[in-house]
């Protein structure tokens, strides 16, 4: 089961930097939440099919029509980061040298 | 006869407006004072909003002295869980991930209410995004039982059914994913209705795990619920997942509890129940039988994985919803550009959160998804075939909303204790089908019994927990 889980590559793959005191904790929390949720195993899924969602909707479309809807400066303006009528974002790629 | 503010139902308050007992504006002034002098001490909301109410007070006051009619909702003063959009007022899903951002629009459920006439009074405190049972994980103040201050309201929307259960609103709204609208509403001891899945909008809810997030209202009493879902559910081209048609009409008739068909599932009922919640339902099941319903045993076999199963497929979908939370397209890293995402996502997700997206991530994982997440979506059906066979012999299903009463602060400190909160409330919420809490009269501390119902007869939940009300308060 999670014997060998690795919670840091776990919280590398979950974008999460945890500390030497939140692996520690998660470890021996997730040993017990694991246990608790293995309870399915103990059922017999043969011929069961997946649910997704419980009211079976499915192929939704809508005409592709314009309608009014709140203005682009007005969203722009309520993001953390703008200039210029624009997001501003932290810079994802960077010049060679200053990695 | 006159009206009391504090006490009154959506109807009520309407009457009073039209008979002239009071204005809208004297009903927003009682409920801000109320919350000053009461919200200090039981932390319901984490935003009021006292210029906007009482500015909208005055306009549907200036609405009735033109003569015109006034929309349904009119004198309804709502409180809003801080997960649901408000035009212009805070919405921070109780994270500081989110703090200081203000959307630029309303959920779709608020703009019905606005449209209706209702006024949004603040934002009520909660389990950050919504994931807890006891409102003790809110980024910024635990809030308190307003029956027992050393107690929690429950959760996730311990804010919003507190802050009714207080007096400092008329209604609120809340979400709920695995019972967070019907197990703070047990515990606080008022009304919290779960809809169909899909017959409310969830545009302008922030994720947490779409497949079950329901808006849900808060009131003192059935006939509020009903008159909130009647006004902001059907469909939302915003929302693919809701329902073409409207969950409520007006033909929805009046029921009766006579000839009622009622399950109670075995599984619900086990010797783990707080004393006080047996003598409850048995009250309730009594009262049924002297109304003419008839009370059968029945079972729901997959209720003992119905946990297990939500603990799967929930961390699952928050892993992914809570991905976009990393400071690029949401976050507030946009002012600080020095922060990585990773940093940025240690310091503002809570414990209970970075707790579920890990394991989220874990179920997701190559090698361990058929262990685990596809094995879940497959217990989902199991539990799905349980309601519709029961609901082949029986109308709806009566249970408690939780096995115990609202516990003391930091009395439930591992997760699994924490999760199993839940118990009684994950099947409805995988299976998508409508539930509702009404609050048994007792000595103790409130006892929340919960009616389920089957998937879109949310008219007749309603009616029959009318009815179960009414006859409660008159046995």
């Amino acid at each position: 089961m999670a014997d060998n889980l690795d919670l840091g590559q776990l919280g590398h793959l979950s974008n999460l930097g945890l500390t030497a005191g939140e692996l520690a904790t998660y470890q021996g929390e997730f040993q017990e939440i694991l246990k608790f949720v293995t309870l399915l195993h103990a059922e017999e899924y043969d011929d069961v099919s997946v649910t997704s969602q419980a009211t079976d909707l499915e192929n939704v479309y809508r005409h592709d029509t314009v309608a009014p809807s709140v203005h682009a400066r007005t969203l722009i303006e309520a993001a953390a980061g703008h200039t210029e009528g624009y997001y501003r974002v932290p810079a994802v790629l960077r010049k060679k040298g200053n990695a | 006869m006159s009206v009391d503010i504090s006490r009154a139902g959506i109807v009520g308050l309407r009457s009073g407006l039209v008979e002239h007992q009071f204005s809208c504006r004297e009903i927003v002034d009682e409920y801000l004072e109320a919350i000053r002098k009461n919200d200090g001490t039981l932390g319901c909301f984490l935003h009021v909003d006292a210029e906007g109410a009482k500015s909208a007070a005055e306009a549907i006051d200036d609405n009735l002295k033109t003569g015109n009619e006034l929309p349904a909702l009119a004198g309804t003063v709502v409180a809003v869980k801080d997960n649901i959009f408000v035009n212009a007022m805070p919405s921070t899903a109780g994270s500081c991930m989110l703090e200081g951002y203000e959307p630029a629009f309303d959920a779709t459920a608020v703009e019905r209410l606005k449209a209706a006439g209702a006024i949004v009074i603040g934002k009520t405190n909660l389990d950050e995004y919504a994931m807890g049972a006891s409102t003790e994980q809110s980024a910024f103040h635990p809030t308190k039982n307003p029956r027992d201050h050393a107690r929690v309201p429950g959760g996730s929307s311990g804010g919003s059914a507190a802050a009714v259960a207080a007096g400092l609103c008329s209604v609120a709204l809340g979400s709920d994913t695995g019972g967070s609208v019907r197990l703070p509403a047990a515990y606080c001891g008022v009304v919290g209705f779960r809809p169909t899945y899909g017959s409310v909008s969830r545009y302008g809810l922030v994720a947490m795990a779409s497949s079950m997030d329901v808006i849900g209202p808060i009131g003192k009493s059935v006939e509020d619920c009903r008159q909130l879902l009647a006004v902001m559910g059907g469909h939302d081209p915003h929302d693919a997942t809701s329902l073409p048609d409207p969950i409520l009409k007006a033909t929805d008739a009046e029921r009766t509890l006579r000839g009622l068909r009622v399950g109670i599932p075995k599984e619900y009922f086990s010797d783990e129940l707080a004393p006080e919640v047996v003598a409850a339902l048995q009250r309730v099941q009594s009262i049924l039988g002297r109304a003419g319903a008839t009370c059968t045993d029945i079972s729901l076999p997959s209720t003992v994985i119905s946990v297990p199963t939500y603990y799967i497929i929930t961390p699952a979908e928050v892993s992914s919803n809570l991905a976009r939370y990393d400071g690029i397209q949401f976050g507030p890293i946009g002012r600080n550009e020095a922060t990585s995402t990773t940093k940025l996502r240690d310091e503002r997700f809570g414990t209970e959160v970075k707790r579920r997206v890990l394991l989220g991530t874990y179920v997701l994982s190559a090698g361990y998804a058929d262990r685990y997440y596809h094995l879940a979506q497959r217990a989902r059906t199991k539990i799905r075939q349980d309601f519709a066979t029961a609901f082949a012999d029986v109308d709806m299903l009566l249970t408690p909303t939780s096995p115990t009463l609202a516990f003391p602060f930091g009395s439930v400190q591992d997760p699994v204790s924490m999760y199993q909160q839940d118990v009684f409330l994950s099947a409805a919420s995988l299976a998508g089908v409508p539930a509702i809490s009404l609050p048994v009269p007792t000595d103790s501390l409130p006892v929340g019994a919960q009616i389920i119902g089957p998937q879109r007869r949310d008219a007749d939940v309603l009616a029959w927990a009318q009815a179960l009300e009414t006859a409660m308060r008159t046995t």
